[in-house]
């Protein structure tokens, strides 16, 4: 689990598509993953590949 | 800090004893459309603790890394830098880089020019580039500096801990080193000079997603940095 103070939703997550924690934590929540605009989010630089997936895991358990 | 500007997050490596400068614009143009708004700048050591966060105005043009690290870091030894830039969306599809100036204090050695590595953006979706970002590599000299080489690495994720694969070649052979980096951690992985009587090559570096990368080089007696160079992403 993550600690609540390390996740703000305000947090930029993929620099190439502008995509925020928040962004993905709403769009998991509503079944939406991935919205229209960020469905290469993690794939162009890569550098937030990790997170993001973590962030995926985590938002889906949230939901169970 | 705003997520509607273009974002790039780049990381260097401060050691005390450096005059260590970094131009946050290297290439501004008359009509400032390539504009930086805003620069953060964050700072953890070889544990993946943050120490220090602080922001750096914009319209500097040069940044005195040692200046701002050597008093409040003193003795801390090697830090990972991380620069948070914002700039105006119309700066790409130039990919603006910060570049950077490093020697050591009362060394005989040249300083070292070099373009900070550039980890998360800088490839907006209106691009399209798909390159691997995460396999990179690096070829040394045939006549190789009188140098212990190694790379640096460090996991510039939040949550996600990586699995690092660095590969060193020497004529048909290779040398295969793993590093497992949690988030903010960083490592020295040092490469020997030859094997089986040949000279290191090149090396690579494979990870699940996008590294800060260098490679480096330290005169022999006195370890200080006569090679400081990121790595190049690969393309077949």
């Amino acid at each position: 689990m993550i600690p609540a103070d390390a996740l703000r939703d305000e947090d930029l997550l993929c620099y190439c598509t502008r995509l925020t924690v928040g962004d993905v934590r709403t769009a998991c929540k509503a079944n939406a993953w991935p919205p229209p605009e960020a469905d290469r989010t993690g794939k162009l630089c890569t550098g937030c590949m990790g997170d993001l997936q973590y962030l995926l895991r985590e938002f889906a358990s949230d939901r169970r | 800090m705003s997520s509607s500007l273009s974002p790039l997050l780049s990381a260097t490596f401060w050691e005390d004893g450096y005059d260590h400068l970094v131009e946050p614009v290297h290439q501004r143009d008359a009509q400032a459309r390539r504009h930086l708004a805003a620069l953060d700048v964050s700072v953890f050591d070889g544990n993946g603790k943050r120490l220090l966060d602080f922001s750096v105005d914009p319209r500097d043009e040069v940044v005195d890394l040692d200046g701002l690290l050597a008093g409040p870091l003193a003795g801390r030894g090697r830090v990972l830098v991380l620069f948070d830039a914002r700039y105006d969306p119309q700066i790409f599809p130039y990919r603006p880089h910060h570049y950077g100036y490093l020697h050591r204090r009362g060394s005989p050695a040249p300083p070292l020019y070099y373009a900070v590595n550039a980890v998360l953006g800088g490839v907006p979706d209106r691009i399209g580039a798909t390159g691997m970002n995460n396999f990179e590599t690096y070829l040394f000299r045939q006549q190789a500096l009188p140098a212990r080489h190694a790379v640096l690495v460090a996991n510039l994720s939040r949550f996600t801990t990586a699995e690092v694969q660095v590969t060193a070649y020497y004529g048909r052979s290779k040398v295969l080193e793993r590093a497992t980096l949690p988030p903010k951690l960083h490592a020295e992985l040092p490469l020997p000079a030859e094997r089986e009587g040949q000279p290191l090559e090149r090396v690579e570096i494979k990870a699940p997603f996008r590294m800060a990368t260098y490679v480096i080089g330290r005169q022999g007696q006195s370890g200080d940095l006569v090679l400081f160079d990121h790595l190049f992403t690969y393309f077949r």
